[in-house]
């Protein structure tokens, strides 16, 4: 219902108790004055007939008194005047029952009537014996004796009495129907001031009531809009102005939200976007790094293969005429020897010392002749690229047989190294189709500065750090990944920035070319067309992530 | 005017010795109406409806009593030997009576003995005092402790 209609109903349950009031206090002062007029008319009746009793007895005594008068002259009867006066005294008494005869019920007139009759005919026999008294007192007495006073009796005694207690009766019953009518109507007057009141309460409490109640939701429901809840939705089971507004107040939140979850959606849209282009950028970015590095590195290449080139020839003559001197020296010890007789001992003692120092030497030059050329070599192998064939590889097994490489191949050079290897290999994970002596050397390297850096870790710490590489596989499904992660002192930032540059290393000079982890970056990225990537934390630890497609391109 | 006053009283008060002097002689009967129900009444019973103490004869029948005027022997037969009361005390007797509504009917004043002979033969329960020689032959009379008139201690005489 509508806040107009309810109010309308209100004021109409108002104006309908206040008609319902006036009507009752109109019925009631009606009832109260025809319950008084009846009661006056019954009281004055009442009054009425008691005065035509005591003028009846009076008029009565003087009759009885009268008649045992004796006049003193006895024939000239009673005063003109005086029988003037008595009839004047019956004619008002029978005015008196006339107007008896007015005021009287429906009911009660044929008593009236026949109280009337009967006062008539004892007025008549009270004239005679009046008009008769002294003249004729024998008519007057026989008069008085045999009409008027049974008569008197009959109007005095019974029918006067009758009508007393005829009037007696209706006016108790006036009174009480008065009292009955004063109490029925204060009665409904107090019941219907009840209900009027129980009324006018009930619409003053419910009505107002409704209202602040859909007014207090409509402004805990904008208060919350308001704080930003869009969600939210005002409910008002009314059909009123109230639910009208609530309803205009819901579509208006709605659009509100809708409005604003666009807003969000093109916010998180231009955020993604802008996401992707940073991401974008920073792989162009890489990227343009990594042609950087990638041209620095061909640049690199094309330099170390020509200074190889340049250098092997000198460097296989070196190696070579070590080889032959070698040669030379002991065929040179052997005809010293044949010849040791002849010659002089010291001489022969200095000449022996020559040659083993030459033998030395040579053997020296020899080996570090094989060494420069194996470094010539590796510098050719890394100039030229890499020309394996691609072929289906468990690199599960590859990881494990190449990490087992590097840790026997680090005992092998120093007894003392001990080291704790953690290998969580994904079954899951398929033959993937790779160079696998290339990728071979990636593991090895990588797992070789990783026993280094932890070893080397444990000689500055001592016993109580326990030096550990983890090594994983893990199948994502597109691509497989291989994390070799050691517990030494992790990369610093300066350094991290360059660890793929060719011939950059932190290792003592004479333990480490620079090359491995250069020649890994080329296998995994240029070669397998992979990531490899780095995560450190200085002091902490070192993670290598390489990830290669299983598909490459 | 004057002496016509004078003979008036002057007869009047010669008509009262006259009826003294007879009464002196005579008893005074009580006659009823012949349909009153009692032939015998007692003195008190009489007293009582000179008083009028007793009004019905029966249920029925009312007692009408007709007394002779002031100056009558009859009367003053009644009111000494029967009251025992002066007039004045007899009428003051009545009006307080009626006036105190104890009696709705007072005596009746008649002034001869005929006329209360008349009115008795017309007035059911009727009862007067009339002298024992001039009660018509047909008149009931009452006995008073059951003596008649005439008889040895009548108490009305």
């Amino acid at each position: 219902m509508t806040i107009r209609r309810r109010l309308s109903l209100s004021f109409a349950v108002i104006l309908f108790l206040f008609t319902v009031n006036l009507i009752i206090y109109f019925w009631s002062n009606q009832r109260r004055q025809a319950t008084v007029e009846t009661l006056r008319r019954a009281v004055t009746r009442q009054a009425l007939i008691s005065g035509i009793n005591q003028s009846l007895n009076d008029i009565q005594k003087q009759v009885s008194l009268l008649s045992q008068v004796a006049t003193e002259g006895a024939a000239t009867g009673a005063d003109p005047a005086e029988v003037g006066i008595f009839n004047q005294q019956l004619t008002t008494l029978e005015r008196e029952i006339s107007q008896l005869d007015e005021l009287a019920d429906p009911e009660t007139r044929p008593n009236i009537e026949s109280f009337r009759k009967a006062y008539r005919d004892l007025s008549s026999s009270w004239r005679v014996f009046y008009e008769n008294f002294g003249k004729d007192q024998t008519k007057a007495i026989t008069e008085l004796v045999v009409r008027a006073e049974p008569l008197t009796q009959e109007v005095i005694q019974q029918r006067l009495p009758q009508l007393q207690q005829d009037e007696n009766k209706r006016v108790d019953a006036a009174s009480s129907n008065f009292y009955e009518v004063a109490q029925l109507t204060n009665r409904i007057t107090i019941l219907i001031f009840a209900v009027s009141a129980a009324l006018a309460i009930g619409v003053g409490v419910v009505v107002p009531g409704q209202m602040s109640r859909g007014l207090n939701h409509l402004k805990n429901g904008a208060t919350s809009i308001g704080s930003g809840n869009l969600r939210h939705r005002i409910y008002l089971k009314s059909k009123d102005e109230l639910a009208d507004l609530a309803k205009a107040f819901n579509e208006m939140t709605g659009r509100l939200s809708a409005a604003h979850d666009l807003l969000t959606r093109v916010n998180e849209q231009e955020k993604k976007k802008s996401e992707e282009l940073e991401k974008a950028l920073d792989q162009l970015r890489k990227a343009q790094d990594q042609l950087v590095v990638q041209q620095k590195l061909a640049s690199l290449g094309s330099l170390t293969a020509g200074i190889a080139h340049e250098i092997k020839n000198p460097l296989n003559f070196v190696t070579n005429f070590a080889e032959v001197s070698v040669s030379l020296v002991n065929e040179l010890r052997e005809s010293t020897d044949q010849q040791s007789a002849q010659m002089d001992p010291k001489e022969l003692e200095n000449i022996r010392g020559i040659l083993n120092d030459l033998q030395q030497n040579v053997a020296k030059i020899q080996e570090h002749g094989k060494r420069a050329d194996g470094i010539v070599r590796n510098m050719l192998m890394h100039s030229r690229g890499h020309a394996g064939d691609h072929q289906p590889t468990n690199l599960n097994s590859l990881l494990a047989e190449y990490v087992k490489l590097a840790y026997h191949g680090m005992r092998a050079q120093n007894h003392e190294f001990n080291i704790t290897i953690q290998e969580h290999y994904d079954t899951t994970l398929e033959p993937l189709s790779v160079v696998a002596h290339d990728l071979g050397r990636v593991f090895l390297n990588i797992t070789n500065n990783a026993c280094y850096a932890a070893y080397e870790k444990k000689k500055k710490l001592g016993n109580g750090f326990s030096p550990t590489i983890s090594v994983k596989t893990k199948n994502l499904g597109s691509s497989a990944e291989i994390r070799i992660r050691d517990n030494g002192d992790g990369i610093p930032e300066s350094v991290r920035q360059r660890i793929f540059e060719p011939f950059f290393t932190t290792k003592p000079t004479g333990s480490g070319t620079g090359l491995g982890l250069s020649m890994s970056f080329e296998i995994v990225v240029q070669q397998h067309k992979g990531q490899l990537q780095v995560e450190t934390e200085p002091g902490e630890y070192a993670e290598f992530i390489i990830t290669l497609p299983k598909t490459p391109s | 005017m004057k002496r016509a006053a004078t003979i008036f009283i002057l007869g009047i008060l010669l008509q009262t010795i006259c009826f003294a002097d007879t009464a002196a002689a005579a008893d005074i009967a009580v006659v009823v109406h012949r349909d009153v129900p009692i032939d015998n009444l007692s003195f008190p019973e009489l007293r009582k409806i000179l008083l009028g103490d007793r009004q019905f004869w029966s249920s029925n029948l009312r007692v009408t009593l007709l007394i002779r005027a002031p100056v009558a022997h009859e009367r003053d037969v009644v009111l000494k030997n029967i009251l025992q009361m002066t007039e004045a005390q007899f009428r003051q007797y009545w009006i307080g009576k009626v006036f105190r509504a104890e009696s709705s009917v007072a005596p009746k004043t008649i002034y001869t003995n005929e006329m209360a002979a008349s009115l008795i033969a017309n007035l059911p329960g009727s009862m007067s005092f009339i002298e024992s020689g001039q009660v018509p032959k047909d008149m009931k009379i009452l006995r008073i402790d059951g003596l008649l008139p005439g008889d040895k201690g009548y108490p009305l005489n």
